[in-house]
């Protein structure tokens, strides 16, 4: 267990003493901040343009039910937060076997005693946390619109955990691409691609059958984290996002085992 | 091995394609198919190869054993536990009141219709409103078994949408044998609504007086009570009209009577007329009161045992809504147990603009007079309820006790045409256009309703509207604002990482 805990130790500031984590951190606050600002500010000034009885007439009670705090802010900033996920996370994963196996230090883990399974444990724990805490991070300014706009503290948790979900998806996509190369890069390219890949197959509805449409939503992202943003939440979804942390554990420890023997 | 492990993919991939967009097995996709098998396994069998030869002598093979089957058997668990999670749909509805959850009134008028109906969504491609309106159909499935949702689309069954009537992208049509509606801004209330049409189900006749300062329920702006008609409609109740001018007597078919708080005195000809109507137990009375008002309904109703004195209700409980001071609307929400009353709860409140409240006495041992909804134990009377403006609260004297005071009450009779039932509400506003679809206002007025006229079945919780917040957020200009305080948590982020990374540096 000492040996584990150093390992958290030993991640947990390769994680936060490179700038990259911070960078990305920033990223995900400023961008969020801003979409999050100017939903608000489309939001205000359609409210005014149906509220000014000299420009159009409406009264105030002629204001259309979709014009609503959850419906015109906080519902497109998630849906816009949870796909721009998809860039930072990567950036956060590939280095985390990637740049072992680069370095020459994965040997060196493997020499310490610990096990592979506790090796891959250490790493996906790290990166999950950090995860969480991106998701806190981007989580600020939503927060504010929530307290005033009437959507209750379960919906608000509904929305995280959805989103923390969806970033443990990508970030186990990431994880697993990460340990099948020695380049960062390659690493990350590859996360993106499958990422945007697997984010939303709903572009394919137009031309496949509506089964196999089925089949596509059900092994996309996307449509498992709108139920959430929703209020949702489906055990089902739940067992989504676990199962693919589970796959991707399971993948990078095959990765760690096949490099040990094949060299 | 690399290349043909490249052959192998692609040409499989093609030959998948191929069937797929054929519909059909061909020459060319067995071929592809073939090679491509053919490509992978001779890939495999040379990765092998390699991995034995690489590890002569070195590292067991064994870990790597482990891994595969590990890999298989965590895969095919997961899949199956995936699959069985999804057949089970367990779910949690964590939206605030539960929007997402159908009211149980929806599902009833559902199971209610001869057959079990057919939701067909008529839509244009790239509608982004369907796609809400197809969840809301298909947990209206999941009511009971044979409910069938289907889509089509406007251009393509330009026919079937003249046939219903379809008016735009976005409709629903609802049909049930040889029934239907169309429905054509889809929303749990609407979609109950056409449901309940559809039931055609005869409740009886209901009269509103007339004639004497009633609310009026043809009105059909805030202060009319068209919104009340409309329900007691869509419910299935036929409605007429008693002119309290010209009333002799309360005609027979009259399953209820409604008074909604008439201004002036009623002639004594109709108030004589009403009551022999509740002594014969031909039927039912549903009275709304109002402070300050007193037009001789509420003498006959303390012949029943419901006095009525002109007092206000003030709950200092209750905050200041409608601009009105802190205490003056009763937010309700203490309930008893009472059929006009079920399914509400504390978390269930109803609102009271302005009410009287009650005092029960039995005029005969069998008779049952019960308060099913009370202001809260701070609540007080005003006795000078003409005189209050609504701007001010007025002073709680150092005499008056705080009780649980009535704010709607029901009484029961056994009289010798039948038994009569009479229900009381201290307010009338909050039956008003304006109030009615309030919190949950339309359940209990329609419960009640349904109470009086003894139809007890019929009550339930109907589908809530609206609710949603449509203010502006309080900051003049929301760039502005980013600028400045949206700015500051990515700025104490790199801050805090810049630190960190100069301090490594120097270190």
């Amino acid at each position: 267990m000492t040996r584990f805990l150093a390992l958290l130790r030993k991640e947990l500031a390769a994680l936060f003493l490179s700038p990259i984590a911070y960078g990305v951190l920033t990223m995900v606050a400023l961008v969020t901040a801003l979409v999050f600002f100017e939903h608000l500010s489309l939001y205000n000034k359609i409210l005014f343009l149906f509220q000014t009885t000299t420009m159009g007439g409406f009264e105030s009670d002629t204001i259309p039910n979709h014009i609503n705090l959850r419906d015109s802010v906080f519902n497109p900033v998630m849906d816009q937060l949870s796909l721009l996920l998809v860039i930072p996370i990567p950036l956060v994963t590939m280095r985390v076997f990637a740049e072992e196996r680069a370095r020459g230090t994965e040997e060196t883990l493997v020499t310490t005693g610990l096990s592979i399974t506790q090796i891959v444990a250490a790493k996906f724990a790290v990166t999950f946390g950090f995860a969480v805490l991106m998701m806190m991070v981007s989580f600020v300014y939503p927060v504010t619109a929530i307290a005033q706009g009437g959507l209750g503290a379960q919906h608000l948790f509904a929305v995280f955990l959805g989103l923390t979900l969806l970033a443990i998806g990508i970030a186990s996509i990431g994880l697993a691409c990460s340990a099948f190369t020695t380049s960062q890069i390659v690493a990350a390219a590859a996360a993106v691609a499958l990422a945007f890949l697997f984010y939303d197959f709903g572009w394919t509805h137009a031309f496949v059958s509506e089964d196999f449409a089925a089949f596509l939503d059900a092994i996309s992202l996307r449509p498992h984290f709108r139920r959430f943003a929703e209020g949702l939440v489906f055990v089902s979804d739940i067992a989504f996002f676990g199962v693919m942390a589970v796959m991707a554990f399971v993948l990078c420890r095959f990765a760690l085992n096949l490099r040990r023997v094949a060299g | 091995m690399r290349e043909l492990l490249w052959i192998g993919l692609l040409t499989l991939v093609f030959g998948l394609a191929s069937i797929r967009l054929q519909g059909t097995v061909g020459p060319f996709a067995i071929v592809q198919i073939s090679l491509g098998g053919v490509c992978l396994a001779g890939a495999a069998f040379l990765g092998l190869k390699r991995m034995r030869r690489r590890s002569r002598g070195q590292a067991s093979f064994e870990p790597l054993h482990d891994s595969v089957l590990g890999i298989l058997a965590i895969s095919w668990g997961a899949i199956l536990v995936q699959g069985f999670l999804v057949s089970a749909d367990w779910r949690f509805d964590w939206t605030f009141e539960g929007h997402a959850t159908l009211a149980p009134a929806t599902c009833e008028a559902a199971a209610a219709l001869p057959a079990p109906p057919s939701l067909t969504l008529f839509e244009e491609q790239g509608d982004p409103r369907t796609r809400r309106t197809r969840q809301l159909l298909d947990e209206i499935a999941r009511c009971q078994p044979g409910i069938e949702v289907s889509q089509k689309d406007l251009d393509s069954h330009p026919d079937e949408a003249d046939r219903f009537e379809v008016p735009s992208s976005n409709s629903v049509v609802l049909r049930s044998g040889t029934l239907w509606e169309t429905v054509s801004y889809p929303t749990e209330g609407t979609l109950y609504e056409a449901l309940a049409l559809m039931n055609e189900t005869d409740r009886g006749k209901i009269y509103f007086t007339v004639g004497s300062g009633e609310g009026n329920p043809t009105r059909s702006d805030d202060l009319g009570y068209s919104g009340l008609a409309a329900a007691l409609e869509t419910e299935g109740y036929q409605l007429g009209t008693l002119v309290t001018a010209s009333i002799q007597e309360v005609p027979p078919d009259a399953a209820a009577v409604i008074l909604l708080a008439p201004e002036r005195r009623l002639r004594p000809e109709a108030v004589d007329a009403l009551r022999r109507y509740l002594e014969e137990g031909r039927g039912s009375l549903v009275a709304f009161l109002a402070p300050c008002r007193n037009s001789g309904v509420e003498t006959l109703l303390a012949e029943f045992g419901i006095a009525s004195p002109d007092a206000l209700v003030v709950d200092p409980a209750s905050g200041p809504v409608e601009g009105d001071a802190p205490g003056l609307n009763p937010l309700a929400y203490s309930y008893e147990q009472h059929p006009s009353t079920r399914g509400l709860n504390s978390n269930r409140m109803t609102f009271f603009r302005h009410s009287r409240s009650f005092k029960l006495t039995k005029p005969r041992v069998e008779d049952k007079l019960t308060s099913p909804v009370y202001a809260s134990a701070r609540s007080w009377l005003y006795d000078d309820a003409c005189s209050i403006g609504g701007r001010t609260a007025p002073e709680k004297p150092a005499d008056v006790r705080s009780d649980y005071h009535p704010l709607v009450v029901t009484g029961e009779y056994e009289r010798a045409g039948g038994e009569t039932r009479i229900a009381a509400f201290g307010n009338v506003d909050l039956a008003s256009n304006r109030y009615l679809r309030s919190l949950y206002n339309l359940d209990l007025v329609m419960n009640t309703v349904h109470w009086a006229v003894q139809r007890e079945p019929s009550i339930t919780l109907r589908p809530k509207t609206g609710g949603l917040v449509q203010f502006p957020v309080p900051l003049q200009n929301s760039m502005q604002a980013f600028y400045s305080v949206g700015l500051l948590v990515p700025e104490i982020i790199l801050l805090v990482g810049g630190c960190v990374w100069l301090r490594r540096r120097s270190a």
